[in-house]
């Protein structure tokens, strides 16, 4: 069977996720469900799809330093096999290069542009326009402008909202063309990773649901004859 | 190259020619129904109703071996170095048509399943692309009957 319809059984098992990121609460399956699943990926596959989850996910590697950490990720990179979820990771350490430039010029005003490190092909013109508002790169990131208006006024939770939607703009973009194959799957997953954040920031109703979880798992229990 | 060698020849394309509907028709029912019946699975595990349905549909590009089965019966004849060229084309590029439209529709018919598991609403259009690779089918196994009757028995 081709490499296209290779994961057909996985990916038909699986519910859609919305069109629209925010209309949701919650995943459209619990992470139980959804590794219960992935079960069904090759072995080689799973461990890919088990690292580029743990890279992308990645808050802080303590204990390296910071030219350790890139050649930690690169090396990472070129070990995938497939040329998909080198590109998927590029793309993200692309975009966390430019929110760590912005910060760092907000919090050190004196920093010297020319001793900025980062992933990808900007580095360098974010160095050669370490000045200029949006590093020379509004024309060809739009959303560039937006976020640095909300991380100057400090809004980091509209900030946060924004990066969560272009990252799954992103994935939409990326799943044309994927129905079946690996790379559906590790949008999937990658889509499914995105809810889920979004889903721990609304506290109310992550308290409720977890109430109604509680309440719906001790129904059938009698305290009384207990 | 001797008489005898040429009659071989001849009946070695004849006989591939006579068998290639069914088995090409065969080996494209096989990997079609494969690729929609995974999906059938699939939607199956992820849906309370309409299973049924989803049976129905990955079982659609069965057809192609039956056509296959009817052309290799009206191209089956004996075989004879006037005849043996002309069962091998029909045979073959029947065969050949069969096998892809088999494939194809499995792989339309995977996607039907996907898509109507998450919109039930859509599932009559979901299935026409599948349905139009039906007709394909059906004209080439239309045709290769037509064309069989132009080609000498004796």
């Amino acid at each position: 069977m081709s490499d296209a319809f290779k994961y057909t059984l996985l990916i038909s098992s699986l519910p859609q996720h919305p069109e629209n990121l925010f209309s949701v609460d919650r995943p459209p399956v619990s992470r139980i469900q959804l590794d219960n699943r992935l079960a069904l990926l090759e072995e080689q596959d799973a461990k890919d799809l088990q690292r580029i989850e743990r890279l992308l996910l990645w808050q802080k590697i303590p204990g390296l330093e910071e030219s350790a950490v890139f050649s930690h990720f690169k090396a990472e990179a070129q070990q995938f096999c497939h040329p998909f979820l080198r590109d998927v990771l590029t793309w993200r350490l692309e975009l966390r290069t430019l929110l760590a430039a912005f910060r760092l010029r907000m919090t050190s005003p004196d920093f010297d542009g020319n001793q900025f490190q980062g992933f990808g092909d900007r580095v360098l013109q974010i160095r050669r326009h370490w000045r200029d508002k949006h590093f020379g790169l509004a024309s060809r990131i739009p959303w560039i402008v937006q976020a640095q208006q909300l991380m100057e006024a400090g809004e980091s939770f509209a900030l946060e909202k924004l990066i969560l939607s272009v990252t799954w703009q992103h994935h939409l973009r990326l799943a044309n063309g994927h129905y079946f194959d690996f790379p559906a799957v590790v949008i999937y997953v990658m889509r499914w990773d995105i809810i889920s954040r979004w889903s721990v920031y609304q506290a109310e109703q992550a308290v409720t649901h977890f109430d109604e979880l509680v309440s719906a798992g001790l129904s059938g229990i009698d305290f009384e004859s207990l | 190259m001797s008489e005898l060698t040429i009659t071989h020849y001849f009946d070695f394309l004849g006989w591939v020619g006579i068998y290639a509907p069914m088995a090409l028709g065969a080996i494209g029912s096989i990997v079609g129904c494969a690729v929609a019946g995974q999906a059938a699975i699939g939607a199956m595990l992820d849906t309370e109703s309409g299973h049924g349905r989803y049976i129905g549909v990955s079982a659609m590009p069965s057809s192609q071996v039956i056509y296959g089965v009817v052309v290799m019966f009206t191209l089956n004849r004996p075989i004879q170095p006037d005849n043996g060229s002309g069962i091998f084309a029909v045979g073959l590029l029947c065969g050949l048509a069969l096998m892809f439209s088999a494939i194809y529709q499995g792989q339309c018919c995977a996607s039907a399943i996907h898509a109507s598991k998450a919109k039930p609403e859509i599932f009559g259009l979901s299935v026409a692309p599948a349905a139009i690779v039906e007709g394909f089918a059906v004209f080439a196994f239309i045709f290769a009957l037509v064309i069989a009757g132009s080609i000498p028995s004796t």
